[in-house]
């Protein structure tokens, strides 16, 4: 700095000869010489969209690969799609509930063996970790929250078993909630694509980018309503379980009963408890103490032997219900009033006597059971 | 000559400023801009640029007031002034400006961290603590790590008590169902393994006890029944006499000790002579049909036929129908 001071000192005293004139011009012109723009305030650079739309057709081919068919030994079939490189395939839980090994069928009918890592209680979704499928690029997933009506969507899976069917369809629906036990669905999409058993568990695709948005999932009734779990609401819990496998799994005993499938007789808790204290006392008539006694709770079976239980009906001969009413009341239980006509005997004589029994009738281990009772003579 | 020097030092001033604006050293930036613009006052590209770099020492003024006001746990405040500064990095755009987003998205997160730790303690049910954990997932702060260990401790502490109350209420799949639910979430915790084998320890254990009340139960049903079939009707009493026509008639009493009604009650006797020999063997229908518990039946017979002086009764069988 201090020599360039000096150099030009140097030749402004070598320059002095030249005039003031010079001088001055060359004050106002150099300065002006300065050309550069701020580069602090340019504007940021728009980058180009990166999302090119790609063509449906490789869309579907390019997914496909990754969109596998699952088997449980029972028979049961449902659709799952590979999200990580790990070979973790997400499906929903209905699909693998109550199953550690499964069977995976990948789109060129590789048969692997699967196994379950993770699975929730509450959402109908689950892991399945295929070590055939490590190390294979996963399904994109669309990180972007927003997804709007109508967007166009291609829902893959195997539907009734035909492996790699495509259906398309849009988002018909946001925000839906409902519940089908043990599962409840919260802010699913509904979607106008058709979803059927098998293709549970298949991933819902931005049919413009490919990414995944949803599981598909529920159907309900007949006609060609489906219904898709957004991936972002599960995909943290669903991480969490590649990075650690879940060392034991819950159960699903509500979902074991495979027999009558999905037809459970809807009645009310206050039905099944009047149907409870009826069959109580068609036990008794029919002289079948031990079911009588069967069903009443333990704590009542703890204080009461099945001797004191007997004998307390020695002298009756016969009880029969005339009138029963039943009302729900606080923590999932039924109070049942019940008008009972019984038949005594009395040294000799039958007397016919009428009484007012309460009952408090409620779940025990999943069974309903009369948990107390109290009556009085009227 | 010197004019121009000055021209290529205060370009080479520029570009240096630029550079330490741009790596976040904006007072640097500031003084330098400043000094260049003293020689050069006309140059509009450093009034820009020193304009640019004062307007993001404001902004960077305020976000560590933000930052303060995260401190201090005045996280309304902190988003309104957050707001504010992000629209106007939003309206400059200009490559200085973009440079604060990092520190804009720490705060952000930080304010996203703070409101849900003042949520927690409001929050009682698992699904709504998962809902904070999915939220808190994409931060990559220790104080949302911190926020998650204390979510996933809350989540364990009322999957527990909520497994515990349905324990007490006899419903263990219901217990274990909790226990999967904060299982899900805090994958492989060890105190909700251990109360969920608990829970099936305690289960198998009410089964157990249940299917022995009923077997003991079932047992003294049989032993009721076999009473009721084989034991439960006693003669109470039996005699032949003869009256004054020389008819031999039998009398008796039975008595029904069964714990049902009793019915069509046949009683079997033999009748023997002085010297000990049957003389007559038969069976007689006690009245009436049905015998309550506890209750008396009586039968009769007339013999006419009989020759003998004396005769004496003798029972030989009972028979009846449970109904």
């Amino acid at each position: 700095m201090d020599r360039r001071w000096l150099i030009s000192l140097i030749v402004m005293l070598l320059c002095i000869g030249a005039g003031i004139g010079g001088s001055v011009y060359v004050k106002n012109s150099v300065p002006k010489q300065l050309e550069a723009s701020s580069k602090l305030s340019q504007p940021v650079s728009k980058q180009a969209s990166k999302t090119m739309a790609k063509s449906t057709q490789d869309i579907i081919y390019e997914s496909q690969k990754l969109v596998v068919q699952i088997e449980l030994k029972n028979g049961s079939i449902g659709s799952g799609f590979l999200y990580n490189k790990k070979g973790d395939v997400i499906t929903n839980a209905h699909v693998v509930a109550n199953a550690k090994e499964v069977t995976v069928v990948t789109a060129d009918s590789k048969e692997m063996k699967g196994e379950v890592i993770g699975i929730s209680r509450t959402t109908d979704v689950a892991v399945v970790r295929v070590p055939g499928l490590k190390d294979r690029s996963p399904l994109p997933i669309d990180t972007n929250a927003d997804v709007e009506l109508l967007t166009e969507v291609l829902a893959l899976g195997s539907p009734l078993g035909l492996q790699n069917t495509v259906t398309t369809g849009e988002i018909s629906g946001l925000n839906r909630n409902f519940e089908l036990a043990p599962f409840t669905y919260e802010n699913v999409y509904q979607i106008s694509a058709p979803i059927s058993p098998g293709n549970s568990g298949g991933p819902l695709l931005n049919g413009k980018t490919g990414e995944v948005i949803g599981i598909n999932s529920a159907k309900l009734g007949q006609e060609t309503i489906g219904f898709s779990i957004p991936i972002l609401d599960i995909l943290p819990m669903v991480k969490k379980w590649s990075q650690s496998p879940m060392k034991e799994l819950p159960e699903f005993p509500e979902l074991k009963a495979k027999g009558e499938k999905n037809t459970p007789v809807h009645s009310t808790d206050a039905d099944q408890a009047t149907y409870v204290v009826q069959y109580f006392y068609d036990s008794i008539n029919q002289g079948d103490f031990v079911t009588a006694y069967s069903l009443l709770g333990s704590k009542w079976q703890s204080n009461t032997s099945y001797e004191e239980f007997r004998a307390s009906y020695n002298q009756k001969l016969s009880a029969t219900i005339d009138h029963i009413v039943a009302d729900p009341v606080e923590g999932e239980k039924v109070e049942v009033t019940a008008f009972v006509t019984a038949e005594e005997t009395k040294t000799g004589s039958v007397e016919m006597k009428k009484y007012k029994y309460h009952y408090v009738v409620g779940f025990e281990n999943d069974q309903m059971k009369i948990i107390s009772g109290s009556g009085e003579q009227i | 000559m010197y004019e121009k020097n000055v021209n290529e030092e205060t370009l080479a001033i520029k570009k240096e400023a630029e550079q330490a604006a741009l790596k976040g050293k904006y007072e640097k930036a500031e003084s330098m801009l400043s000094e260049a613009i003293e020689k050069r006052p006309d140059f509009t590209a450093l009034q820009k640029d020193l304009t640019s770099v004062r307007s993001v020492l404001v902004m960077n003024n305020d976000l560590n007031k933000v930052a303060e006001y995260i401190k201090n746990s005045r996280l309304e405040e902190a988003q309104t002034s957050l707001t504010t500064i992000q629209k106007q990095i939003y309206n400059e755009q200009s490559q200085l400006s973009v440079t604060l987003l990092p520190k804009v998205e720490r705060l952000t997160s930080k304010i996203t961290i703070g409101e849900i730790n003042n949520q927690l303690k409001h929050l009682t049910n698992i699904d709504e603590l998962a809902d904070k954990l999915n939220t808190l997932s994409g931060l990559d702060l220790k104080e949302a790590a911190r926020a998650r260990s204390k979510i996933n401790e809350k989540i364990v502490s009322i999957a527990a008590k909520k497994a515990e109350a349905a324990m007490a209420d006899k419903q263990f799949n219901e217990a274990i169902a909790t226990v999967d639910e904060g299982l899900q979430y805090v994958v492989n915790n060890e105190k909700l393994i251990q109360l969920k084998n608990r829970v099936k320890q305690e289960q198998q254990a009410f089964e157990q006890r249940q299917e022995e009340r009923i077997k003991h139960a079932m047992e003294k049903a049989a032993e009721e029944d076999l009473m009721n079939r084989k034991h439960a009707v006693k003669v109470l009493e039996v005699k032949a006499s003869k009256d004054k026509y020389g008819d031999i008639k039998v009398t008796g009493e039975v008595g029904s000790e069964a714990t049902k009604i009793v019915s069509s009650i046949k009683v079997t006797f033999e009748l023997k002579n002085k010297d000990d020999e049957v003389v007559k063997t038969d069976t007689a229908e006690v009245y009436p049909m049905y015998v309550n518990p506890g209750d008396k039946g009586k039968f009769e017979k007339m013999y006419y036929e009989l020759k003998e002086e004396e005769v004496t009764v003798n029972i030989t069988n009972v028979e009846w129908y449970v109904e």
